[in-house]
């Protein structure tokens, strides 16, 4: 086996090969027994490195180094801890929110809502309808009393009157001018 | 100052385990690894105003990486303690297993506690860049930047420490394991 393959098949077995060479492996170790045995024995041990955990720092060297530093001994957990978690520890969350809000957003501009339809009942339909017919009732009403009001007070007494004294002021005058004419 | 405080917390919440692990991996000694990282968090306070939070992660275990290889130097004069073989026993003993049957999480046990010994076997550049790849997850560019070699090396550098530790499992006597 020459090394280049070799290096494919560790690459491949620590998953870190690109898409072309895993599939190229792959068929390889079906037809090859010597392929096959050294992708498993490497597969093997990358998922026994990979299983290893990171070790877990003692609390005590933490404490030793706040009461170096004089920092506050307890953990404060405040609301730039929070800002800080979301916006470094969790770019996945924000992400996640972002595309969630923009996705609202394009759903809202694009997919056509269902008109809202509300079943009402015969004799609800009827009651309306007699409502509307009173209340067209009520306005016509109004509208023959203005009518009414118009015609005989409005009209008479502002209007017609004061244009009657006035063409009677103006024939006078007229008069009064045609007989001087004469005299003269 | 609270800003400056949050900071510093977020960062050693982030990176506390990395630097520990790294450590340990690197030194493979409690003692040790406990100065480096308590080292490492006191400078982490001392320059925060001297990196950005997004290269923090590279500052961090460059510092850490060149702490333990000062501490690797000074250990060199004198000689290596008998304490470390223990340790990565009881190591074994501490780690969380969800298997409850006793002989198989012993052979689980034995077994992270081989690949673990075998990785700290490895010469220091391999296993540097190894424990960063693998373990502590790091892309090739940020292990190049923060052990400062060229990004090639660290390529080869993984290579070689995927195969020896292939080989020097190959080398362990099954029954040894179980």
């Amino acid at each position: 086996m020459n090394e280049e393959l070799a290096n494919k098949i560790i690459a491949v077995a620590y998953g870190d090969a690109p898409v072309k060479d895993k599939i190229r492996i792959y068929f390889l170790s079906l037809k090859d027994s010597e392929v096959k045995k050294m992708l498993n024995d490497y597969k093997a041990t990358a998922a026994e490195v990979h299983s290893l955990g990171l070790d877990e720092c003692p609390p005590e060297i933490i404490e030793r180094v706040k009461s170096k530093t004089k920092l506050p001994q307890h953990e404060e957990k405040s609301f730039f801890y929070d800002i800080y978690f979301l916006v470094f520890k969790r770019p996945a969350l924000s992400v996640g929110v972002m595309s969630l809000i923009v996705l609202m957003i394009i759903s809202s501009l694009f997919i056509e809502r269902p008109e809202i339809r509300e079943a009402y009942t015969k004799r609800e339909l009827a009651v309306a309808d007699k409502q509307a017919r009173e209340a067209l009732m009520f306005v016509s009403n109004i509208f023959s009393k203005t009518e009414t009001t118009v015609k005989e007070d409005v009209l008479r007494d502002k209007v017609s009157e004061p244009i009657n004294k006035s063409f009677k002021i103006v024939n006078s005058l007229l008069n009064v001018g045609g007989q001087n004419e004469k005299s003269n | 100052m609270k800003i400056k405080e949050a900071r510093y917390n977020f960062l050693v919440q982030q990176h506390k385990n990395r630097v520990y692990s790294y450590s340990m991996y690197m030194l493979r000694n409690r003692m040790d690894a406990d100065d480096v990282t308590q080292e490492v968090l006191i400078r982490i306070w001392q320059n925060l105003d001297k990196f950005k939070m997004s290269s923090a992660s590279a500052w961090i275990m460059k510092t850490t990486h060149n702490l333990c290889l000062d501490y690797l130097r000074k250990r060199s004069r004198v000689l290596k303690r008998d304490v470390e073989i223990d340790e990565i026993f009881e190591e074994s003993y501490s780690d969380d297993s969800k298997v409850n049957d006793p002989s198989i999480k012993t052979h689980i046990m034995m077994m992270t506690s081989k690949v673990k010994e075998v990785i700290k076997k490895l010469p220091e550049n391999l296993r540097s860049v190894f424990v960063l790849y693998e373990i502590q997850g790091m892309k090739y560019k940020e292990i190049s930047s923060a052990l400062d070699i060229p990004l090639n090396s660290v390529k080869v550098y993984l290579l070689r420490a995927r195969k020896k530790i292939q080989e020097e499992l190959k080398n362990i006597d099954p029954r040894e394991v179980l």
